[in-house]
């Protein structure tokens, strides 16, 4: 173990081809490298700012990685290249698999989990990373969520309801249920809230597209008795009323949910009563 | 700046509900819209002598959609509590103007041949 | 094969009282009471806020219209929002201008004024107030239907999206031919 660790700590060059890879403790895993082949060497640039040097203005810092030593998915490069080349990459990560939210970011202009977004295999292009747009930044490609989680909090996303069932949970039928498809499978990764413009000017005030449509969860649902409550709350010129359709948040949703179509229920709901 | 209020447990606030900030504010919004293709569409097909009663209606209905139009423009872009004085400053500029272009449009209407009209004739001057 | 640094009380103090020196090894003791006089400082939460917020005016914000690809769905809004603006801001113009210099703005000036321009200068102008014109108004019109519930996802916006630009084009060729 000493002498491995010895080993990969003198691999500083970045385009080594050499079949050893970082941390395997296993000769059975490096001989299942494919020898021979061609490295598929693709750009990155990402977003990087410190903290500790706040001065210093937030610039794109280049890397170039082997995309055959590689696993197929952003975050594998940006661990592999936060692994190999430069340890001060900062960004936040979790599951590996689509479902936490941590992974969040602005991958070639568009806001997805890191984890579920493909590396693009052409060598010719090089694949520009940032950060959540419009928020503050902690640290590279760390957004600072505060407002988001103050935000998703104020809608109250829990159930309430004055009158609970005499004995048992209170029953739902399946049609009611139904209705909350596509509403609870919301992973708070804040990709949509941070695509939509009107998020970006008034943050501090509109609650965006993901706690919106989280607010929506709410009302739909059938067991919920505060629903005269909760839409008294949006009745105003900022916290709703924002949206202007853009569409943004259903074109960036990495989970394929649709917050547009939520809120324009609650505009239609509110509209009516 | 949108620096964070009290502890980072705390939720947001709402301001107090008022119907006519929101869903009053977005229904007439979408009427007067949908209103606008009807009139804009008999304005088209009228015949070529001037019609007061349709340039008058479409007159005030392009005012008052311009108008919201431009306030949401200003709550979007300007608005006070980002903008203290520039804001509210615009607003009242804003409203003076959507008066003062009621009266030439009324004006225009009465005066001259009517919105409608000049806009056939300029088209096929 | 473990490589753990020893840290905290009890392994200084073993290392002290189980030294083989004959002398109690000061400097052990020393570096004891050195690493255990660290200060602690406790803050209510809204303090940290203060910290918190001080933290955030240095940071700076993500970059954001300059760094998104443009899609369908914020392109065509925007131009939705600059094309509405234009055209009113044409209205309110003409209105004021006619308003305060009604005999300079009348009807029969504006008339004549466009009727003595080339023949391209009033195709040009016919299609910068055509195009937005039509523009807004199929727009609106998906912005109304979205309203009502319908089209209301992603294929749907796209859809609607590329039918409002083939209407635009078709009807402002019309328009200008008309």
């Amino acid at each position: 173990m000493f002498s491995l660790l010895a080993r990969s700590s003198s691999r500083h060059l970045p385009f080594q081809t050499s079949a050893l890879r970082s941390f395997s403790s296993s000769l059975v895993t490096r001989q299942a490298v494919p020898t021979g082949n061609n490295p598929l060497n693709k750009e990155f640039k990402i977003y990087r700012w410190n903290p500790d040097e706040p001065q210093k203005k937030p610039e794109l810092q280049s890397y170039t990685i082997n995309l055959n030593e590689c696993g197929p998915m952003i975050l594998d490069a940006l661990i592999k290249i936060k692994n190999e080349l430069d340890p001060t990459l900062t960004f936040r990560r979790s599951c590996r698999e689509g479902i936490c939210g941590s992974c969040a970011m602005n991958i070639n202009g568009q806001n997805t989990l890191a984890c579920l977004c493909r590396i693009d295999r052409n060598e010719n292009k090089d694949t520009k990373i940032y950060p959540l747009p419009h928020m503050y930044v902690v640290k590279d490609l760390v957004p600072d969520l505060t407002l988001f989680y103050k935000q998703y909090k104020s809608i109250e996303p829990y159930l309430q309801n004055d009158n609970p069932p005499a004995h048992g949970e209170f029953l739902q039928s399946p049609e009611d249920r139904k209705k909350l498809d596509g509403l609870y499978e919301c992973i708070l990764c804040a990709c949509c809230s941070t695509s939509c413009p009107s998020y970006w000017w008034n943050q501090d005030e509109y609650l965006g597209p993901a706690t919106l449509m989280q607010a929506y969860r709410w009302i739909a649902d059938s067991r919920d008795g505060y629903k005269a409550h909760r839409k008294e709350k949006l009745q105003n010129e900022m916290s709703l009323y924002r949206c202007h359709t853009i569409f943004n948040c259903s074109r960036t949703c990495p989970k394929g949910l649709n917050p547009a179509a939520a809120i324009a229920q609650i505009k239609l709901q509110l509209a009516v009563d | 700046m949108f620096l964070v209020v009290g502890t980072v447990n705390d939720p947001t606030t709402f301001p107090p509900p008022s119907k006519s900030h929101g869903s009053h504010h977005w229904s007439f919004e979408r009427l007067l819209s949908a209103g606008l293709v009807p009139l804009t569409a008999a304005a088209f097909v009228s015949s070529g002598s001037p019609t007061p009663l349709i340039d008058g209606l479409l007159g005030l209905s392009l005012i008052v959609h311009s108008h919201i139009g431009f306030d949401a423009l200003l709550v979007d872009y300007v608005h006070k509590r980002k903008f203290p004085k520039l804001g509210p400053l615009l607003s009242w500029t804003l409203r003076a103007t959507t008066l003062a272009v009621g009266v030439g449009v009324y004006q225009f209407n009465t005066n001259d041949v009517g919105l409608t009209e000049l806009i056939r004739r300029v088209w096929t001057a | 094969m473990s490589y753990t640094r020893t840290i905290g009380l009890g392994s200084a103090l073993r290392r002290a009282t189980f030294s083989p020196k004959p002398v109690r090894n000061v400097p052990a003791f020393r570096s004891v009471i050195v690493r255990r006089s660290i200060q602690t400082q406790s803050l209510k939460p809204e303090e940290g806020t203060v910290i918190l917020n001080t933290q955030r005016l240095a940071r700076p914000s993500s970059p954001h219209f300059t760094i998104y690809q443009p899609q369908l769905t914020w392109i065509g809004s925007i131009v939705h929002r600059v094309t509405g603006t234009g055209l009113s801001v044409l209205l309110y113009g003409f209105s004021l201008a006619y308003l305060f210099a009604p005999s300079t703005f009348s009807s029969a000036n504006i008339i004549e004024f466009a009727a003595g321009l080339p023949e391209w200068v009033k195709v040009v102008e016919k299609t910068i107030l055509a195009a937005p014109f039509a523009f807004h108004s199929f727009n609106g019109l998906r912005h109304l239907t979205w309203d009502t519930g319908k089209f209301l996802s992603l294929k749907g916006a796209y859809r609607t999206g590329y039918a409002v630009l083939g209407a635009t084009a078709i009807t402002t060729v019309a328009l200008v031919l008309l």
